[in-house]
């Protein structure tokens, strides 16, 4: 962190981008600009070949750093600008469109720990961790355990008060990019006797401290983005306890809420690029499955799927902003929807692809990747976040009213 | 183009719907189904004194002016109430009239129309008229309409000698004759029109398929909303009924395998309803796609609705599969639509067309306003 705490210097920021808001047009337009040159740039690293995935998730940070687009979603006052959500909309619909890459080692710096430490966290912990995000500073979250899945609550990993910290043992799994990660959001069980939710809390874990192991774990398509977390007697001040001892059940809920909103957008803006450049590609090679109408439609009708939850994301960026008491019942409709999606579009891409769809390809930065990858990584979008069947339960259960057996 | 705010719109959905759930219930309709009652007729008379007859229609007819938008929150209430009436031909016919019929035909037409006292009646399909335009009469048989009882005017498609198009016939006309058609989906009715020698009130030719485009397009977006309010309907009905009905001594909704089910048929309902709001917005703000749109709303709406309303059926168990309940009302609705306009391979090999065109262009669909 503090090499990455030094370069926080907002003086160097450009603020040709910023200096818009105010004037949509303008801004969209400047935002346009800029990721076209950053665009051309980031070939020119990627034509050399030795970019890590960690370096260009960098290095793209960096970028947007540059222009204030680093973390503009947040108070000035941690390093942000204040952005609206409006204008957040249109960085990210840009982005996609200029077929940016997504920011994925952020994914928790970005989302869940601004989100979490912006209504529980101290002012301490804020002025703290959020400026270095930034910078670089890449979060994980520690909540999965190998026992508790769908049942989060469940969690065993201790959390014992010695004096002026606590004492952490336990397990972690599924933590995404954490082998990159600089520090963690961890839940962890203070009171062993209360009922599950109400014996858990809420931690900054540093990842350097020592009794913090990380071991990968590789995904079906070879990759390794998440990993388990060994912890064993590890030290984490009290300074970094989120919100109240066993407060944690609350808090990790605000942190979930954090993946409803312009993360999912973004998700689904990218799909509808994907479904286009492969649609305009086939009808550029006279693809032979244009001429099967039943493949012809099967694809309409997955690109009416797309065009629909894309509908469903914005409504949902309106209902978040409003408070609408109808978010609730969305976001989990949107997270079915969007996710499964993603799994149907891959296995339409697959189909027409025949045996050269089996072909392994090497995944390049920055370019469409095997449609096979795509189908294969999906089940990462049904998995995560809550099972698409534990969204069926809140369907019928939270939304419908339909008793709990 | 201005779009009517998403408010307004709720606002008169809700009206509608609380008015249709007080005279259209479930006795009403059934009473209606076993030929008990005229509720097509009340319902009409009630439309036209709330003055939702006009709501999608001009101002200087002395309609609301809210186009298909307007349109859309009506045929969704009549849908969620599986309304029988002249709604689902008169409506979207007299729309179409309100955008390419000359002026003289619209005052003639139009104003009758919201003061509930003109039907008309629509083809269900495009295709299969038989109808021949020979100098200044008709000959033949029209494809299936879908009309309504007291319906007193038809827009029928013609073949000319080399031009295609439209008339618009008076069924009083001694000339011509109505064949009534029974479908198994009593809430509507159908008939076929036969000309002989009948003298059209106007003639709309249609060299370029752009009437016939704009005629069907309103006729699906009828269908789409239509098809989305009886999903939500019976779904939400099936819901309930899952939580009184106790079996294994517990209530049927507790079970998981049941939940989920119901889950998928909500998913389904959430998709069709943004996919057909695509359809009405790209409609009322005259995008160029519209029409792909439109093709991909109606067949992801009776799919939709067709999936729903067959498995609220087996849902209920042996009640769902009685008269009594009102499963089979929606079911046959359901089974209807999907048909009318044109199935959904039909609907989308259409929309495939206009995509590949697009792509050829070089222009995306997918633009949203943000």
């Amino acid at each position: 962190m503090s090499d990455k705490a030094k370069k926080a210097d907002a003086g160097c920021v450009d603020r040709t981008i910023l200096d818009k808001v105010g004037d949509e047009a303008a801004f969209r337009e400047a935002v346009r600009a800029w990721l076209a040159d950053a665009m051309a740039r980031r070939h020119e690293l990627d034509a050399d070949g030795a970019a890590s995935f960690y370096d260009s998730q960098q290095w793209w940070m960096a970028e947007r750093n540059k222009i204030g687009l680093g973390t503009p979603h947040w108070p000035k006052a941690y390093g942000g600008d204040d952005l609206s959500l409006k204008y957040q909309v249109i960085v990210a619909e840009e982005g996609a469109k200029a077929r940016a890459p997504a920011l994925n080692i952020f994914i928790v710096s970005l989302n869940h720990v601004p989100h979490t430490l912006m209504a529980w966290g101290s002012e301490e912990q804020k002025t703290r961790y959020l400026p270095g995000v930034a910078n670089g500073v890449v979060w994980c979250q520690g909540f999965s355990e190998p026992n508790a899945g769908s049942d989060l609550a469940s969690l065993r990993t201790r959390a014992e008060r010695r004096g002026d910290h606590y004492v952490i043992n336990g397990q972690k799994i599924w933590s995404s990019f954490s082998m990159y990660a600089d520090y963690c959001i961890l839940l962890a069980r203070t009171d062993t006797e209360a009922p599950k939710h109400r014996g858990i809390s809420y931690f900054l874990m540093d990842m350097k401290a020592p009794g913090v192991e990380v071991r990968p774990i590789r995904q079906p398509n070879g990759e390794a983005e998440f990993a388990e977390l060994f912890l064993t007697d590890v030290k984490i001040p009290v300074e970094d306890l989120v919100g109240e001892e066993n407060q944690g059940w609350a808090i990790a809920q605000s942190t979930l809420a954090a993946e409803r909103g312009v993360l999912a957008f973004e998700n689904g803006e990218r799909l509808r690029y994907i479904m286009e450049d492969f649609y305009a590609s086939a009808v550029a090679r006279e693809a032979k499955w244009l001429r099967e109408p039943h493949l012809h439609r099967e694809y309409v009708r997955l690109f009416g799927e797309m065009q629909a939850c894309r509908r469903m994301l914005r409504r949902l960026l309106r209902e978040n902003e409003t408070g609408s008491p109808a978010a609730a019942s969305t976001v989990v409709h949107v997270k079915v929807i969007n996710t499964t999606l993603w799994r149907k579009v891959s296995d339409f891409m697959l189909k027409t692809q025949g045996l050269s769809g089996r072909f392994f390809h090497e995944p390049a930065l920055g370019l469409a990747r095997d449609p096979i990858d795509y189908y294969i990584t999906s089940f990462g979008g049904t998995i995560a976040g809550g099972s698409n069947e534990i969204m069926r339960n809140i369907i019928s259960e939270r939304v419908l009213g339909m008793p709990r057996a | 183009m201005q779009l009517v705010s998403e408010d307004d719109l709720k606002a008169f959905h809700e009206s509608m719907v609380e008015v249709l759930a007080a005279e259209c219930d479930s006795l009403a309709l059934h009473r209606f189904y076993d030929g008990a009652s005229a509720l097509d007729d009340l319902l009409w008379a009630r439309a036209a004194e709330l003055g939702w007859l006009g709501i999608g229609l001009p101002e200087a007819h002395g309609g609301l002016g809210m186009g298909v938008q307007g349109l859309d929150v009506l045929y969704r209430a009549l849908g969620r109430s599986g309304a029988p009436g002249p709604f689902g031909a008169t409506l979207p016919t007299a729309q179409w009239l309100a955008e390419v019929a000359d002026a003289d035909l619209q005052a003639q037409l139009l104003p009758k129309v919201i003061a509930g006292g003109l039907e008309l009646a629509a083809p269900m399909v495009p295709d299969g008229s038989a109808i021949v335009s020979g100098g200044e009469v008709l000959n033949g048989v029209s494809q299936p309409m879908l009309t309504s009882r007291n319906a007193s005017i038809a827009v029928v498609s013609i073949q000319r000698s080399a031009v295609s198009g439209f008339a618009v016939v008076r069924l009083d006309d001694p000339a011509v004759r109505v064949e009534p058609i029974e479908l198994w989906d009593r809430t509507r009715r159908a008939a076929r029109i036969v000309c002989a020698g009948a003298r059209p009130l106007a003639v709309l030719p249609d060299a370029t398929g752009r009437l016939g485009l704009a005629l069907f397009r309103h006729l699906a977006l009828a269908v789409a909303a239509d098809s989305i309010g009886g999903g939500r309907r019976i779904a939400e009905q099936t819901v309930e009924y899952l939580k009184t009905r106790v079996q294994f001594g517990k209530p049927l909704a507790s079970f998981q395998a049941l939940k989920h089910r119901v889950a998928d048929l909500m998913l389904a309902l959430a998709s069709a309803e943004e996919l057909v709001n695509q359809a009405v917005e790209t409609t009322a703000m005259r995008d160029e796609h519209a029409d792909m749109w439109v093709a991909l709303g109606k067949a992801g709406a009776s799919d939709a609705f067709k999936y729903v309303a067959d498995d609220c059926v087996q849902l209920h168990g042996g009640v769902g599969f009685t008269w009594e309940f009102d499963c089979h009302i929606f079911l046959k609705r359901a089974l209807l639509n999907e048909v009318l306009v044109g199935d959904s391979d039909a609907q989308r090999s259409r929309a495939a067309d206009h995509l590949t065109g697009a792509a050829l262009r070089g222009l995306s669909t997918a633009e949203l306003a943000a």
